[in-house]
């Protein structure tokens, strides 16, 4: 049901203002078919797989009962997971190249996992130490506005899409699941606010430790140039030919769980074999899931998208924030771990903050984010922190106001959002609308894309929680 | 007090993962004093999932008070609404109600078998509050001589609450406490929980026991 909305969006566009070649639209069809059933199977395997072992594990490092066991735990962990993650390798080439080699990919890839592992760990100290999660967003945030202040522009807007970057489809429920049995387990009248929030914290990592990098390094310029569009040819061959790739990718995301999980089975859980044996296939199914997910996403939606921005961007320009703002609408109902966390809400709010009314809210969060990059390919003189900075001061303001619950889910739902089908999808689509306009530069518009959909959710989903606060306040 | 007669009955029901809203809302409107979901898990049948690993799956653990002379209309229009009869479409039973603290009009129904029985044996307490109450009445309840308690968390409605966020309904989320207590303490402490949280005022919480036949484990201490 999920990939649907997105699927139909694009036949539609297809029947009326963008005519597709025949050879591509099979060829999404069968991506969207890949999705589908990758995307069920992933989430099955995340259900029975990932979930328990990140739940497990949270629950482990809790009953340590030593703050520093937790903190260095939650640090070793963030830091194995993110450095396996695929996007943030794909990113740590991206800031190489930017930087003009100033920068070498094993330093970046090292130094945002650092990050994240940081983060983590404090993260989860946090939660131990029952720290109110606004504070702590308040002060990354400001060293992070710090920090921006001296940055080049470009570098901001890669550091904000790492962000994004970090918390791929495989990291978010396993980060989920940490934050949500250290908090079962530690218990108390916070339990229900402390499950979240987690993802929020290890998102702000790559912000700091990119900023950081580039200002150490006195980066004054961003070079590089975005690669060369190659289209497909064929129907099956693409497919063909991204599989491998892929399965190498989801092969590696999955490698740090399993083998962390068959580290800490052996010494702590020590569960029985049938348990055993189910994590183990749903780590199979999530890595069969995710395979077939990011094949048909990468071969099948990546040029759709990629063609009918530049289409668009051609024949109607006026109509592209149209044209964003529904796809925002129905990109992030395809995001794998969405249904992850709006599970993980149900649970731990039994059914009382509904799927759906998180699900809207997300969507309209999304549709705002890409309609308003729109604008910024379309308008040069709008740059990303005209948006960046009034929508994270926001989004701190609000975090005062709102219920608790609602701060955790905004900033977790911000790394939620900005998973696999966005990053791809949506992406594609901006850097095709900019490649048609002769003021927007590919390189320096497409960074930022990822760092608005890991942005809007904050602000969206705690005026979600503000409604619901006036309307709790009516009722009683 | 004619009405204090009247005697209730806890239906209770688990459906799939979704349906506790709509069950609620039913009830509702068949005149149950509100009703309380909660969350729990249930075994899976199909053969296939099994084999492929699903270990549970996601139920919803419906309850609602409602009156007796209700309960055949009740049972009529709820085994319409989720096909009850048919395999794999939920289960509902009832409970008889002993003792109900109708909060909503300000009085209390008892049964008159409440005073009659007075032999040793053990009351099920069942306190439904406001998330964020439940440390009150668990102090409330200690204070009266309650040994223990479980909390389970939910959420749910009274017959009063109405509170709609785009059209969607919203249940307030609840903490249920459950306390076995022996009969001569139920009434201390539900006094003593009612005292603490005015309970008796609308959309404060609801309390009613119920009757338990045999109990262990409990821990008798003096």
């Amino acid at each position: 049901m999920s990939v649907l909305p997105i699927t139909l969006l694009v036949l539609i566009l297809n029947f009326t203002i963008v005519p597709v070649e025949r050879e591509m639209l099979v060829r999404f069809i069968i991506g969207a078919v890949l999705v589908i059933i990758g995307l069920g199977i992933f989430l099955f395997g995340a259900h029975i797989g990932i979930s328990p072992i990140g739940h497990l594990m949270g629950e482990t490092i809790a009953k340590s009962n030593r703050a520093y066991i937790v903190g260095l735990l939650g640090f070793l962990l963030g830091f194995l997971i993110n450095i396996a993650e695929p996007d943030i390798q794909i990113l740590s080439h991206q800031v190489s190249l930017a930087s003009g080699g100033m920068i070498s990919f094993s330093s970046i890839l090292i130094v945002v996992s650092i990050g994240v592992g940081l983060m983590v760990g404090l993260g989860l100290l946090r939660i131990v130490y029952e720290k109110p999660l606004n504070v702590c967003y308040t002060v990354v945030y400001f060293i992070i506005f710090i920090l921006g202040l001296f940055a080049l522009e470009e570098f901001l807007a890669i550091s904000v899409d790492s962000s994004g970057a970090t918390t791929g489809a495989m990291t978010t429920p396993f980060i989920l699941a940490l934050g949500y049995g250290v908090s079962q387990l530690k218990g108390g009248k916070s339990v229900e606010e402390d499950s979240f929030g987690l993802v929020g914290m290890a998102s702000a990592g790559p912000i700091v430790a990119v900023l950081l990098m580039s200002l150490i390094k006195r980066i004054t310029n961003v070079q590089g140039e975005a690669e060369a569009f190659v289209p497909n040819v064929g129907i099956i061959k693409p497919y063909i030919q991204v599989f491998p790739q892929y399965l190498k990718e989801s092969l590696l995301t999955i490698l740090p769980i399993l083998v962390l999980f068959i580290i800490f089975n052996g010494l702590k859980f020590k569960l029985n074999r049938k348990s055993k044996n189910i994590i183990y296939k749903g780590l199979f199914y999530t890595f069969t899931g995710l395979t077939l997910f990011s094949v048909g996403v990468n071969a099948g939606f990546m040029e759709v998208g990629r063609v009918m921005g530049e289409y668009i961007a051609t024949y109607y320009p006026r109509i592209l924030p149209i044209v964003g703002f529904v796809m925002g609408m129905v990109v992030v109902l395809a995001e794998p771990a969405v249904y992850v966390l709006t599970k993980q809400i149900e649970d731990v709010t039994a059914g009382y903050i509904k799927r759906n009314v998180i699900l809207g809210a997300l969507s309209i969060g999304i549709a705002f984010a890409v309609s308003m990059s729109m604008l910024r390919i379309m308008i040069p003189s709008l740059k990303l922190w005209h948006f960046l900075l009034p929508g994270f001061a926001l989004a701190i303001i609000l975090s005062y106001i709102v219920p608790p619950i609602f701060v955790g889910i905004a900033f977790d739902s911000g790394g939620v959002a900005s998973g696999p089908m966005t990053a791809t999808f949506v992406l594609a689509f901006a850097q095709g609308a900019a490649n048609a306009i002769p003021t927007a530069n590919v390189l320096i518009d497409g960074f930022g894309i990822i760092a608005m959909v890991a942005m809007t959710p904050l602000v969206a989903l705690q005026l979600l929680g503000l409604i619901f606060k006036v309307k709790a306040r009516k009722e009683g | 007090m004619d009405t204090a007669k009247d005697r209730f009955i806890l239906f209770c029901s688990i459906l799939d993962f979704g349906k506790g809203s709509k069950a609620l809302r039913l009830s509702k409107e068949l005149g149950a004093l509100g009703g309380t979901i909660f969350l729990g898990r249930g075994t899976i049948r199909n053969e296939l999932l099994k084999m492929l690993g699903a270990v549970d799956i996601r139920r919803e653990i419906f309850i609602a008070m409602i009156e007796e002379s209700k309960e055949d209309e009740f049972y009529e229009n709820m085994l319409k609404k989720f096909h009850l009869d048919k395999p794999h479409h939920g289960i509902a039973f009832s409970l008889p109600i002993k003792y109900c603290e109708k909060i909503d009009e300000d009085k209390y129904i008892s049964n008159p078998e409440k005073e009659g029985v007075k032999k040793v044996g053990y009351d099920a307490i069942f306190i439904i509050v406001n998330k964020g109450y439940i440390d009150d009445v668990l102090d409330a309840a200690e204070a009266a001589g309650s040994t223990g308690g479980t909390v389970i968390h939910g959420r749910g409605a009274g017959a009063y609450e109405k509170a709609k966020l785009f059209n969607i309904e919203i249940e307030p989320e609840k903490d249920i406490l459950l306390i076995l207590s022996k009969k001569e303490k139920t009434e201390a402490i539900i006094n003593s929980v009612r005292d603490k949280l005015k309970i008796e005022e609308q959309g404060k919480g609801i309390i009613f026991v119920l009757d338990v036949s045999r109990t262990v484990g409990l821990y008798e201490g003096d």
